[in-house]
């Protein structure tokens, strides 16, 4: 018998040992031999290489097969790629006070205590529209929620007690129930709410939650002059895994399950005011009670603002988050990998006496990277903004996107309507910052005409001339001339295979279906 | 005990928990019961059994994967090379010996086994050039230098990070 060698094995172990292998490998292969060739051009192989390049994941063993799933995620991808959604269909707007979308759930609230759920559909994913509804037994004030664990946060509208002064605190409650019943959650400690004690005084709190696996996230913020409150818990457990004051803090974002971004924005009265992004180890033993200049591991700093430039507001946007994984039981044919996020981070400020907004693009791979080379014994270290800043995020005045609908990127893609207000017909623009699928298309000629590789200058409002070069995509659409009566979309908002328009003025949402 | 017959004509006296890792020989002895009846091998010679019948030995006991979801799952899912302290040591061989061990795994039916040889092909294959992965396997470069020239052009986008 002839000594055996790798490339003598029966083709169906060749094929297995190549499924060991991450698609930077295959790609390598490719370049061995013929065999190793018609391997690694395979469909399996194949597949590998595009999920890696869409920032997706496989699903679950189902009955589509490698195929099935490779011919659905290229059809999917140029479905994107072109901006050609297979349905449009209406719904109207409710007349409640919250909404939500998130995980391919669009919720929204009738009255304060029901809750009316739709499960977007998907052609490509082969996802079945689903709606529900679900009637509380509690007003709601705010809420998020996470589909794939069936998970629904409750912040409960707190009572006005009529003789506030008497006691110092009041006790938030939060409830945490499922998503398709209303019932307390399976996995949440026994009573299913958390309470967390806030000052009395502040009647009018305001709320911005997020999910992250078994982490939840709310910032408590006040209009009076009491410190903004972030708490971090682990909900599986109810245990507060950090709680921070600070006047500093205007919004958070989870950067990974260890990670969390806090931005802040700090206007000295004599020198000029600078936005910082703190990065915390959640991992880190901190004791309850965090405070923000002291314990954070490192920071991201913003260029300095112009001495006149007065900052008004600060906000992260990212979906879904780091931790995010679907319900296994959905048995989808792939879905969004854990890893490249796009932070959108908008600060709204006053110069030359007028308000004006510049949203920063930043992939979550920018900051982990300079994360990453830091000792893990490191505090409070600061990265100026010419080392992360100039190459690794785009800076860009605002598209005048109302404030209110904030769902407006997925992944790495932002989404937007160009002049919204006026322009008829009206057009749908999608930045999309994947710089793999870019660096692929490049080698394709003519492949590249939508790609922006250009520099942006900011030349006012910071104190020195601001450039800006992270190379993304831009893919434009005219919307169909509208229908009577006339809407007029002010918004757009995206998830994971769906566009929603928002006409808030007709009270009127139109999902556009991939 | 079992007896195996090896295709160098030696015969292995083995324990029917050892030997029944292998989803082959067990199926067969399900099919005709005990017997002193010796069982032919003769796709695997008595080097490569030594070394396979030292690895159920070692394994003997744990649980058996079964079922296909399970093997789908494996495949597609987790895309972990990690081996174990010991049989990475147990497969710390020669190229010969370990393809060998791979066919006899395959042939024989043991998943796990299979998995390890699978995996240390794979780690060998990581991290390395394209001519590193022809001399370490002995792979003869059957490209033109054009289509050779023109792979590599078209792998480009994906080398830097």
């Amino acid at each position: 018998m002839e000594d055996p060698m790798l490339t003598s094995l029966p083709v169906e172990l060749i094929y297995k040992i190549f499924s060991l292998l991450d698609w930077r490998t295959i790609l390598v292969c490719r370049e061995v031999c013929r065999f190793f060739r018609s391997i690694a051009e395979g469909d399996r192989a194949q597949y590998e290489i595009e999920l890696a390049v869409s920032g997706m994941m496989d699903g679950p063993p189902s009955s589509f097969t490698t195929s099935d799933r490779l011919a659905l995620l290229k059809e999917r991808n140029a479905a994107w790629e072109s901006l050609r959604w297979v349905e449009s269909q209406d719904i109207p707007m409710m007349q409640g006070h919250v909404w939500e979308l998130y995980g391919g759930v669009f919720a929204q609230s009738s009255t304060p205590d029901v809750l009316h759920f739709r499960q977007l559909p998907s052609k490509y994913r082969k996802i079945k529209e689903k709606t529900w509804g679900v009637a509380l037994d509690i007003h709601v004030r705010d809420f998020t929620m996470d589909p794939a664990q069936d998970l629904l946060v409750l912040i409960e509208q707190p009572k006005l007690l009529p003789n506030s002064n008497a006691t110092s605190t009041r006790g938030i409650r939060i409830h945490l129930r499922s998503l398709t019943t209303g019932d307390r959650h399976r996995l949440a400690p026994q009573s299913a709410i958390l309470v967390h004690d806030l000052d009395a005084r502040n009647v009018r709190v305001t709320y911005a939650l997020q999910v992250c696996g078994n982490l939840l996230g709310i910032l408590f913020t006040h209009p009076g002059d009491a410190d903004p409150e972030l708490t971090i818990w682990d909900w599986t457990t109810g245990k507060v895994t950090l709680t921070c004051f600070s006047s500093e803090i205007a919004t958070f974002a989870f950067l990974s399950s260890r990670f969390l971004l806090v931005g802040s924005v700090f206007d000295p009265e004599a020198s000029n005011a600078q936005a910082r992004l703190y990065v915390f180890d959640m991992t880190q033993p901190s004791g309850e009670k965090f405070d923000l200049v002291a314990n954070y591991f490192c920071a991201f700093l913003w260029p300095e603002f112009d001495f006149w430039t007065s900052p008004l507001t600060f906000s992260i946007r990212s979906d879904p988050s780091p931790a995010w994984q679907p319900n296994p039981e959905a048995q989808l044919p792939f879905s969004t990998a854990p890893g490249d996020r796009l932070f959108i981070i908008t600060v709204s400020l006053v110069y030359n006496g007028r308000i004006t907004s510049y949203d920063m693009f930043v992939p979550a791979d920018t900051l982990l990277s300079h994360i990453e080379a830091l000792p893990t014994d490191v505090r409070s270290h600061d990265i100026k903004w010419d080392e992360w800043g100039p190459a690794g995020t785009r800076l860009m005045r605002s598209l005048s996107q109302p404030h209110s609908w904030v769902c407006y990127v997925f992944r790495t893609k932002f989404v937007s309507l160009a002049e919204p207000m006026h322009a008829s017909p009206q057009t749908l623009e999608i930045r999309d910052f994947n710089q793999l699928a870019m660096k692929r298309d490049a080698r394709v000629e003519g492949g590249i005409s939508d790609h922006v590789r250009d520099t942006t200058v900011i030349r006012n409002v910071f104190a020195n001339e601001i450039h800006t070069s992270l190379p993304y995509r831009v893919i434009k659409r005219t919307l169909p001339p509208r229908p009577l009566p006339e809407l007029l979309f002010a918004a757009v908002m995206c998830s994971e295979d769906s566009l929603i328009l928002v006409d808030s003025s007709h009270r009127h949402l139109r999902i556009l279906t991939f | 005990m079992v007896h195996l017959v090896t295709s160098d004509n030696v015969e292995f006296v083995v324990e029917k928990e050892v030997v029944e890792r292998s989803v082959l020989i067990k199926n067969m002895l399900e099919d005709v019961g005990e017997s002193d009846q010796s069982i032919p091998l003769a796709n695997v010679s008595s080097a490569v059994l030594r070394k396979v019948i030292e690895y159920c030995e070692h394994h003997r006991g744990e649980p058996l994967p079964s079922g296909d979801a399970d093997q789908n799952q494996d495949e597609t899912r987790k895309r972990t090379t990690d081996i174990s302290e010991w049989d990475q040591k147990f497969i710390t061989v020669d190229q010969e010996m370990l393809f060998e061990i791979i066919l006899a795994a395959n042939y024989l039916d043991i998943k796990s086994l299979l998995d390890v040889g699978c995996k240390t092909v794979a780690n060998m294959i990581k991290g390395k050039t394209p001519d590193e992965i022809r001399r370490l396997f002995n792979i003869v470069n059957d490209f033109t230098p054009e289509e050779e020239a023109q792979i590599k052009k078209e792998n480009e986008w994906a080398e830097d990070r």
